[in-house]
């Protein structure tokens, strides 16, 4: 196709006919402040924050200076065409607009959760004035609750529609509306709807004010507190992109990180609200040892317990030891797992499919759950086709733990298999690595591994599981791991460490490490990079990966990061330290 | 003998000359500072061996000087009041805008007017605010301060908290130390803060706007429960 | 229900009677004019501009949009869609088919153009209203002068003050010394204003003119879509500004405010309606400085105690909300 050759101040830029020159000007780091514009939506053209000076070619093929400024948004570029963005004509311009959206908003900033994160804050700053010439009464708009996860406030809302535009084009619920007109414009519920879409959380993202907040995180924490880790959301096989915000290793909010061939800009409720086990009170802090034939265990520390799983092993000789891996450890925990314990006594444990009826978009999996009706038609198209859509399969990693152990290793055939082995009474000893949130054992699993005689369970709560164990390990939940996940589609993504383990609790690959070397194998390196370099070595399915290849995959980090490119740290320092450290060992 | 303790010119001169300068400051006599520019000038003479012209040798005794000046020495001894206060039994009031500990300051009902925005610990330098933030018990506003604590040893009284609060809600008081005979003593939290200043310090360390001289505070034979 | 709604909705209705509208009109099979009923839905006043009528009229609700194309090129449903006033559509039978002349259209043409003036050829609604004694619709040539165009509205006791000649967005122009003005589209701009919708608003010596502006600026506030910032929030700045002037209550530097918020608003929105609301401020500050000046010295409304009381009566057009 052929490309429009202009200029943005004064440089030259290719772009395909079409583009709107903000696009192009963000494309090549030039910033346009804007509120109303977001890639993923319709352009509304209404905020006018984004005025820019342009000019055109005249009929003798001069530039005419531009009597009133255009807005970026909505202007395509055009062949010759030259944009200005620094002229008295746009700075004008820009204050003008900040003035206006300021005289009616409320010096909110000390209680809003926005501060700090906020484009009507840093536009002001950067670009409008110190003060105001507004002196008359402020308009006085509603707060309410929208729906479970989003609280809005009318008075520090600036009327961008965004969130309107993203209920009716992505969420396709038009679940908010504008009502109102004038002064008085105000985004409210439509008529009798209740404002809890799985995808209602993304208003708060893309709202660049504090007008939609988050009501899971109100009044919690400031921003500018918050360390970011780029990481993979494990609640369903989607596997959408996120950034984990922690303030002193507690886990706060979990958002969306742009990746155009995954989740685009957007992530669902259920992974954004998938956070609250990691503090959970039932926690697994410490390791214990609690045989079968007395009532009270013992704590124990990380090595005695390995050295009793060991022993546990040894005793049961390789016929009577079977392991039980979830589709929540990470590839390289499977590549290890699959190195200690082979494919055969093998199998997978995986949480079932959603069984909430009310989701909009669900893909993949309806022969395993039918009653899923299967919502394609209404998601939005991501980059590559693709929609977005919740997966039905609730496991971050199956995908990868049927390459790593083998289709036949993860088929419910080979679990049925353990149970029936383990109620024969041919299973000395069970290892179980879950590590999953709210995983309920089915009713014939938890009998077998009740009547296991040493089940050795590695976990994140207390729970079922850890009820039928005699050996329990405190495990390591996602967010404090390094390591891949391979989604549904078959996408190995990286994962970074948030947070370190709590208490005593190991991450499963130290434990499998530990275990290894107890066992007298030869181990190796305990770093997820080294094996995720055996992995690509050893299984097909993962030839040609690399670990920095899996990692930077999508050009911006976050919707903020499309905003405002200039601006957010790409990852925190502190991540970086993280990141080289383990890199390194 | 005492080296003086000011830098002085003699100090420029080669060490042969400072003994010599330094006696000649020791000695007092008015129209020293032109002997010593004579001494840098002429380093071999010996100007403070020669008297002052004009005076007879009565007059060098300076007895009439001595009699003046002990006389001033009795009547403020005996007339006058004494200008040293009897710390810490007697204290200086200290100037109002003086920075000391900080107040939590509250309004009518007794709540305290923080929101709990984390400016002033965004602003501290010595990093020593902490605060929990939480969604307030009130209907009228929407946040407060669950906890809020002050180490006040790591604070340097800078008196940027109280500048950056957009709601007036600290203010750093003239009250100028505590003593404690433990470190934790030392981190304030949220009730102590806002009852850090009672009325009697408030007279007793700001005796009025601006009169840095006025009278000391006179305590009741040591009421030392106050600095607690 | 409003009159101007009842109107409307019975002319839809006679039109089918007389099958002017509906199935096979004219009794031309296959050609089928429907009109549903108009909208009752508060729709802003902006949204009646042309660009109202745009790609996402149904979609979007009856919002002006920044759309680039016109609706000449993409307009309802994606189609070329033609938006025109009503007036324009009632003549052109007149003109262009020949209608009362027996279908003769040279005749339709050379008619028209023997009313009005060179640059501005044929005749024009005009609305007069205010200070006449019989206001009304006028069907003038272009080109008619003021004066004549008032004397022939009844005139009017007392001296005029003003003249807003082309709607309320057009900027006001002085009286007497405008009288002479000519009624066309070039001769008001040349007096720096317009012709607009030729809706003429005359106001007499009684009339505050801060008391018209904020009138004028209460029904823009009200009309103003709210969609863009500017309008969104200059309207009702501007009205809350004006309106304590004119309760005493005003600054000598409201007015540069007043001036200011209306440079900043002007060419910077969707459609013209920030144009519609700061002309009037404009041309008001600039002709009548000196009454707001008044208001704000004196802390009152100079007129209260002076012409108006003695006439008894309230502005034009005053509290017509
Ligand atoms: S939305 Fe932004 S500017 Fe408004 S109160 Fe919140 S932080 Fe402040
Ligand atoms: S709530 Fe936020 S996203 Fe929605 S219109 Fe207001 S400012 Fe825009
Ligand atoms: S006075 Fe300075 S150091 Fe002390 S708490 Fe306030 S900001 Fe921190
Ligand atoms: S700055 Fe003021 S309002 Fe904000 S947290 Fe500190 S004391 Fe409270
Ligand atoms: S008008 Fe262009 S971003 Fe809002």
């Amino acid at each position: 196709m052929d490309k429009v050759r202009f200029r943005i101040d004064g440089i030259e830029i290719e772009a395909p006919p079409g583009t709107m020159v903000l696009e192009a000007a963000l494309d090549h780091g030039i910033f346009v402040p804007h509120y109303c514009f977001h890639r993923a939506l319709s352009v509304a053209g209404n905020c006018r924050m984004c005025m820019v000076e342009v000019r055109l070619p005249g009929r003798d093929g001069k530039l005419e200076p531009a009597r009133k400024p255009s807005i970026a948004c909505a202007t395509e570029v055009a062949e010759g065409m030259e944009v200005l963005t620094t002229t008295p004509l746009v700075t004008e311009a820009r204050k003008g607009v900040l003035e206006f959206l300021l005289i009616n908003h409320p010096l909110d900033c000390p209680v809003c959760d926005q501060a700090g994160e906020c484009d009507l804050q840093d536009f002001s700053y950067e670009f409008g004035e110190a003060f105001s010439r507004f002196r008359e009464d402020k308009l006085i708009k509603h707060t309410k609750d929208f729906g479970p996860e989003v609280r809005f406030y009318g008075n520090r809302c600036i009327n961008c529609t965004r969130c309107v535009r993203f209920t009716q084009e992505i969420a396709g619920s038009c679940d908010l509306v504008q009502v109102q007109r004038g002064g008085h414009n105000v985004i409210d519920l439509a008529p009798g709807r209740v404002f809890d879409h799985p995808l209602s959380g993304n208003v708060v993202d893309i709202c660049p004010v504090g007008a939609l907040v988050s009501r899971d995180m109100l009044h919690r924490v400031r921003v500018w507190h918050l360390e970011r880790t780029p990481s993979i959301c494990p609640h369903c096989a989607t596997g959408c992109n996120i950034e984990i915000h922690t303030q002193d290793e507690v886990v706060h909010r979990l958002k969306p990180r742009h990746n155009p061939e995954v989740n685009g800009y957007w992530m669902c409720d259920f992974g954004r609200l998938g956070y609250k086990h990691i503090h959970a009170p039932q926690r697994l802090l410490e390791h214990r040892w609690q045989p079968r034939d007395r009532a009270e265990g013992g704590r124990l520390g990380f090595q005695s317990v390995i050295e009793l799983v060991a022993e546990a092993i040894r005793t049961a000789g390789p016929e009577g030891t079977w392991a039980l891996a979830s589709a929540w450890l990470t590839n390289e925990e499977l590549w290890l797992f699959r190195r200690l314990f082979g494919t055969e006594q093998v199998a997978l444990i995986a949480r079932p499919p959603w069984q909430e009826r009310r989701f909009y978009p669900v893909w993949g999996d309806s022969e395993r759950n039918p009653s899923l009706p299967r919502q394609r038609e209404r998601g939005r198209l991501l980059e590559d086709g693709a929609t977005f859509m919740i997966a039905a399969d609730r496991n971050p990693n199956r995908t990868g733990a049927e390459r790593i152990l083998g289709e036949q290793a993860c088929a419910p055939a080979r679990l049925d298999a353990f149970v029936n082995a383990a109620l024969a009474g041919q299973v000395r000893c069970a290892v179980v690595l879950a590590s999953m949130p709210d995983y309920l054992p089915p009713e014939p699993l938890a009998q077998a591994l009740a009547a296991v005689p040493e089940t050795v369970v590695v976990d994140l709560a207390d729970g079922p599981l850890a009820g039928a164990a005699t050996i329990v390990i405190a495990g390591a939940a996602w967010a404090e791991k390094r390591g891949t996940f391979t989604n549904g589609r078959g996408r190995t993504q990286r994962l970074e460490m948030a947070r370190p383990t709590p208490g005593q609790a190991r991450t499963e690959l130290e434990v499998l490490h530990a275990l290894g070397t107890q066992l007298g194998r030869p181990m190796g390196p305990c770093s997820p990079r080294r094996l995720f370099g055996e992995l690509v070595g050893e299984v097909a399915a993962f030839a040609g990966l690399s670990w920095e290849g899996v990692h930077h995959q999508a050009p911006e980090w976050s919707p903020h990061m499309a905003a405002q490119p200039r601006r957010l740290p790409v990852l925190s320092p502190a991540a970086l330290v993280r990141q080289r450290g383990g890199g390194a060992g | 003998m005492k080296a003086p303790e000011h830098p002085s010119p003699a100090g420029l001169v080669g060490p042969a000359q400072t003994s010599a300068a330094a006696g000649a400051a020791a000695s007092g006599a008015a129209g020293e500072p032109a002997a010593h520019g004579a001494a840098e000038g002429e380093p071999d003479e010996e100007p403070e061996s020669e008297p002052p012209p004009g005076r007879s040798w009565v007059e060098r005794l300076y007895l009439r000087e001595i009699a003046s000046g002990l006389a001033r020495t009795f009547r403020h001894l005996v007339l006058e009041r004494p200008f040293t206060t009897d710390y810490p039994d007697e204290q200086l009031p200290y100037n109002p805008r003086a920075r000391g500990e900080h107040i939590l300051k509250v309004d009518e009902q007794g709540r305290e007017k923080c929101v709990a925005c984390l400016l002033c610990e965004a602003a501290c330098p010595s990093k020593c605010i902490r605060i929990v933030v939480g969604p307030s018990p009130w209907p009228d506003r929407e946040r407060y301060p669950v906890e809020f604590e002050i180490d006040m040893l790591r604070c340097i009284y800078c008196g940027y908290c109280e500048d950056a609060c957009p709601c007036d809600a600290i203010e750093l008081t003239p009250k100028p130390y505590s003593v404690y005979d433990n470190r934790e003593a030392y981190i304030y939290d949220k009730e102590k803060l806002k009852n850090n200043y009672p009325q009697d310090w408030r007279e007793r360390f700001s005796g009025g706007y601006g009169k840095l001289t006025g009278p000391p505070y006179r305590g009741e034979g040591g009421d030392r429960s106050l600095i607690r | 229900m409003p009159l101007g709604y009842q109107r409307l909705v019975g002319a839809v209705q006679e039109a089918y009677e007389r099958g002017l509208l509906g199935k096979g009109i004219f009794g031309i099979d296959g050609f089928d004019v429907e009109i549903d009923d108009p909208p009752r839905a508060p729709a802003p006043t902006s949204a009646a501009k042309r660009r109202g009528c745009s790609p996402r009229w149904r979609a979007a609700g009856a919002t002006p949009s920044s759309s680039p194309l016109s609706p000449a090129v993409s307009g309802l449903f994606g189609c070329p869609t033609v938006v025109n006033n009503v007036v324009t559509i009632a003549y052109l039978p007149y003109i262009f088919g020949g209608f009362g002349r027996g279908g003769d259209a040279e005749a339709g043409i050379a008619w028209w153009r023997s009313h009005g003036t060179e640059k501005s050829p044929g005749l024009m609604p005009y609305s007069i209203s205010g200070h006449v004694r019989a206001p009304g619709v006028y069907e003038l040539p272009l080109g008619t002068r003021l004066g004549d165009m008032l004397e022939l509205a009844g005139g009017w006791e007392r001296p005029w003050k003003a003249v807003i000649p082309g709607g309320s967005s057009a900027k006001i122009l002085r009286l007497p010394e405008s009288l002479d003005v000519s009624m066309d589209f070039e001769g008001l701009m040349q007096a720096g204003t317009m012709l607009g919708s030729a809706g003429v608003i005359v106001m007499d010596e009684t009339v505050c003119v801060v008391d018209a502006l904020y009138n004028l600026l209460r029904f823009y506030a009200h009309e103003s879509c709210g969609q863009c910032t500017p309008c969104r929030e200059g309207t009702g700045w501007a009205e809350k500004i004006v309106a304590r002037i004119e309760k005493g209550q005003g600054r000598m530097e409201d007015l540069d405010t007043l001036l200011g918020l209306a440079d900043r608003a002007i060419g910077k929105t969707i459609c013209v309606f920030a144009e519609a609301f700061c002309w009037p401020i404009q041309s008001c500050i600039a002709l009548f400085r000196e009454e707001f000046e008044a208001h704000i010295r004196e802390r009152r409304c100079p007129l209260r105690a002076g012409p108006r009381a003695a006439a008894g009566e309230r502005a034009v057009g005053a509290g017509a909300h």
